[in-house]
């Protein structure tokens, strides 16, 4: 069997994400849903049900009341929000306690996510831009073709390396040449076999490379997720093997109009949510 | 009977033999405990300044994001190590305030790593690597030895008693 196979076979045995997410999916997804609706599918799960109202509760969701009932999370939230918290809260259920090929611990791997979910919505804000709809879900689950390629990784990681000697390669390229496959790919494949919404697999798929993205891709979406992953990566947040083998394509940066003044204002603006987010997550799902 | 074992220390250092503080991002650490060790994790274009007082056995470590406090000043005023311009003199302060003398200082840089293709545009590492450069040249520090740039994340430990400064990068050891 070819790696490209072994990999392809990887992803479906991954753990797919929580039934009461991949039902809140489906729901949300629709035109109309109901708050009855809505709380049906979360009560009965009481890990969502709590980290839920532990997201409410925080200081970075800045409410001054205090949210005791799904009900009234979902009030306040709004479905575009819900949905966020609760993938998110779903895919902190199923990351390894190690990305044994990437040299990534579970805490690195999540910070990263955080990192380019908070960091692409302060982008986008930063820059004026209307905040995409799934920009915090995208940067989340980016490289979430990691949790199949790393198994793969492993035995190949020095000839990975190897390349990155050679030369100005990325790591993403370099994977693709050793492997016959790169995490976006697989990411996507991921994104579809768990029935995520159609919008997220671009940024995934292309958030490495945005030029390749198609015709009628949502581009500031795709950008700004290529930017944040770039800027997070800097800033040594879940930093794995590749290091910072990694660019900012210009176009990208052009389409955006972004300057390294903004990207440096945006760190420094992040950092904090960033912490605060990927402690919240940590807590009470993954034993660590 | 049987002789005792003696773990001799030559690698990085370990919680069993020593007190690890850990310095994260946007933040200082300094110590007068020689049994103490200062490490700080996943260096990207962020730089360290890891300071060390040969005489008094006293040490010092900053890992900063970004370079001037002007970016953000409210956030330099809550976290000073963010930035090299107000973190780095603060570092200096600090270990001062310890009973350390600039003259005892032995001062060195990791870090400043650069994407691999973002040319001067977006090479955040370089310009924090100015800024230290210009505060150094201004305070007549020189440093004794760095390991900067490039595409290698960095993760770098202090000794305080002996001062020696390990440098791990995936695959690689170096003592700085």
């Amino acid at each position: 069997m070819s790696q490209r196979q072994t990999i392809l076979r990887q992803v479906e045995t991954l753990p797919t994400m929580s039934p009461s997410a991949a039902r809140l999916a489906a729901l949300l997804g629709k035109k109309e849903c109901t708050t009855d609706e809505l709380e049906a599918v979360i009560r009965p799960d009481l890990a969502l049900t709590a980290n839920l109202l532990r997201y409410c509760n925080s200081a970075g969701f800045a409410l001054r009341q205090q949210v005791g009932s799904v009900r009234h999370a979902i009030t306040l939230m709004g479905t575009k929000r819900l949905f966020e918290v609760v993938t998110t809260e779903a895919f902190s259920r199923i990351i390894p306690q190690q990305l044994a090929g990437y040299g990534l611990s579970a805490a690195s791997y999540w910070q990263h996510g955080i990192a380019v979910a908070v960091m692409g919505e302060r982008l986008a804000e930063r820059l004026g831009v209307a905040i995409p709809d799934l920009t915090f879900t995208a940067g989340l689950l980016h490289d979430v073709g990691k949790l199949a390629i790393c198994v793969a990784l492993e035995s190949k990681a020095e000839r990975v390396l190897e390349e990155l000697e050679s030369g100005e390669v990325a790591f993403v390229d370099a994977e693709r040449k050793v492997l016959g496959i790169d995490h976006p790919e697989v990411g996507a494949l991921i994104c579809k076999s768990w029935n995520l919404p159609a919008s997220l697999l671009e940024p995934i798929r292309y958030h490495h490379h945005p030029g390749q993205a198609p015709e009628g891709a949502n581009r500031a979406l795709i950008d700004l997720i290529h930017v944040a992953d770039a800027l997070a990566t800097m800033m040594g947040m879940g930093l794995d093997v590749g290091g910072l083998h990694k660019g900012i394509d210009n176009d990208a940066a052009d389409r955006l109009n972004v300057r390294v003044e903004a990207l440096e204002e945006v760190a420094s603006e992040a950092l904090d949510q960033i912490h605060e987010m990927t402690q919240l997550f940590t807590q009470t799902t993954q034993p660590s | 009977m049987i002789a005792a074992t003696h773990k001799t220390s030559n690698g990085p250092p370990s919680s069993s033999s020593r007190r690890v503080l850990t310095v994260g991002i946007s933040d200082l650490k300094v110590s007068d405990d020689p049994g103490a060790a200062l490490i700080t994790h996943a260096l990207g274009s962020c730089l360290a300044v890891i300071v060390h007082d040969r005489v008094r056995k006293m040490g010092g470590m900053i890992h900063f994001m970004l370079p001037a406090a002007s970016t953000a000043p409210k956030k330099a005023e809550a976290t000073p190590a963010m930035f090299a311009d107000t973190g780095v003199p603060l570092l200096f302060r600090q270990m001062y305030e310890l009973g350390s003398d600039k003259e005892s200082l032995v001062v060195k840089v990791a870090g400043g790593a650069r994407l691999y293709n973002v040319g001067g545009m977006f090479d955040i590492g370089r310009r924090n690597y100015t800024m230290l450069r210009k505060i150094f040249w201004k305070n007549a520090i020189t440093i004794a030895a760095e390991d900067v740039g490039g595409n290698r994340s960095r993760t770098v430990s202090l000794l305080v008693d002996s001062g020696r400064v390990l440098v791990r990068s995936y695959g690689e050891k170096s003592t700085l």
